[in-house]
């Protein structure tokens, strides 16, 4: 569950969040459409820890305050990035792994395989991720957003660079998240027909 | 401690992987050590060991700069920030990582060093290369604080040096100097130079873990 109330982010004298307030319930999908340079990435950054808001009323995730509790918000995040970052020189397995040691995940080797399988990269878990086109990148993403068991998934433009298959296999991961009480705030361009509901960021203000 | 290990695995693979900036920093410290060779004539400077830590300092900040700006270039970092392990633990396992690179360039450059200016430390050698591996600890903990402060600003690659060499140069690699050179010496000096570089050791490793955990 994410709850931001007049939730400001600016970066120098830009102010690109302008008194956010939004409520993401457990099991609701919605969908942050907005123009380029409306904020989208920089709130999903903000909510992640990656970047800190200036100020807020209340900003948590599942109950923890951003500020305060950013070990225990992060732990509870799934975030899949525009480009999602790996490293070239390990495989698949391997930056999945890497991901899941990180967050303290029991056998994270099989773990990694298990979730590589569902995103349909099994058969390129050992090649070099350098080598990856980008839509299998946005797959081996998609697997590190999900792989740690997080209750909330932000996710910067998942259907990018997908072919058909993978937005179906992503598209059905996405429900299955839902079902299991995940919150996901789902920044697109595309139509989710399966979402729960539609915001949309003008200029760093919700309307 | 788990997350410190993952991490140290993390650098070697890749470094060992792709050998990008191991192989240009050993070149580089060989270019550095012949340099010294061919251009100094005065014997009082050869018998000194300065030669040998400026040699360490330059290549090993250069290398650490190098993973640094690689990890902040790519992304990366990101990744590493984002998992659920505190910021004193990613500052531990991104020193301890470019820890145990550096110990291997700094294996090299000693290796040369010794070859090439005809081993100065007598039995002493093993003793000067434990110095060499104890001054790579301050080295690593403040060239990872100056990267992770500088790489993120335009030119960061030159101004991580920029901070990193002067606090260096008069605290870790001047206690270093005074070590290597007292067992070049037979001075007495060796005991109260070595306790110097290991409080400059750890007032650094702890200094910079409590900085990263702060600056959240």
């Amino acid at each position: 569950m994410i709850r931001l109330n007049s939730f400001f982010k600016s970066f120098g004298s830009r102010k690109i969040l302008r008194g956010i307030d939004l409520e993401i319930n457990s099991g609701e999908i919605v969908t942050l459409i907005g123009n380029n340079g409306s904020g989208k990435t920089t709130l999903l950054r903000s909510i992640n820890t990656l970047d800190f808001p200036d100020s807020y009323i209340l900003a948590e995730v599942d109950g923890f305050d951003l500020e305060k509790y950013p070990e225990e918000v992060r732990s509870r995040i799934g975030y899949l990035a525009h480009n999602p970052p790996f490293y070239p020189e390990l495989s698949g397995a391997e930056n999945l792994k890497l991901w899941l040691e990180l967050n303290s995940i029991d056998d994270a080797e099989a773990r990694a395989r298990d979730f590589l399988g569902q995103v349909g990269l099994v058969s390129f878990s050992d090649d070099l991720s350098g080598n990856y086109s980008r839509g299998m990148i946005q797959r081996l993403g998609f697997a590190m957003a999900l792989s740690h068991s997080p209750t909330t998934l932000l996710l910067d433009e998942p259907f990018t660079g997908l072919d058909t298959e993978g937005t179906e296999i992503i598209s059905n991961l996405l429900k299955k998240a839902k079902d299991n009480d995940c919150s996901i705030l789902l920044v697109t361009h595309d139509k989710v027909t399966y979402a729960d509901r539609l915001v949309e960021l003008v200029r760093g203000e919700i309307k | 401690m788990n997350s410190i290990i993952v991490l140290i695995k993390k650098e070697l693979k890749i470094e060992f992987r792709s050998l990008q900036g191991i192989v240009a920093s050993c070149m580089l410290s060989f270019m550095i050590l012949m340099s010294f060779k061919f251009s100094i004539v005065t014997n009082s400077l050869i018998t000194g060991s300065g030669i040998l830590w400026a040699s360490i300092l330059l290549t090993g900040l250069g290398l650490i700069t190098h993973i640094s700006t690689r990890e902040v270039e790519r992304g990366t970092l990101d990744i590493l920030k984002l998992s659920s392990i505190s910021r004193y633990q990613l500052f531990l396992g991104r020193m301890f990582g470019s820890l145990a690179l550096l110990w291997v360039l700094s294996s090299v450059i000693f290796v040369l060093y010794v070859v090439i200016f005809e081993n100065q430390f007598g039995n002493d050698l093993f003793l000067a290369y434990l110095v060499v591996l104890f001054g790579c600890i301050g080295l690593s903990a403040v060239g990872i604080l100056a990267a992770s402060s500088a790489t993120p600003l335009h030119g960061g690659w030159m101004i991580t040096s920029l901070f990193a060499i002067p606090i260096l140069l008069f605290t870790v690699i001047e206690a270093a100097i005074r070590c290597t050179d007292s067992l070049i010496t037979g001075s007495s000096n060796f005991e109260l130079a070595f306790m110097l570089l290991v409080l400059y050791n750890a007032v650094f490793v702890f200094g910079g873990a409590w900085l990263s955990e702060i600056s959240e």
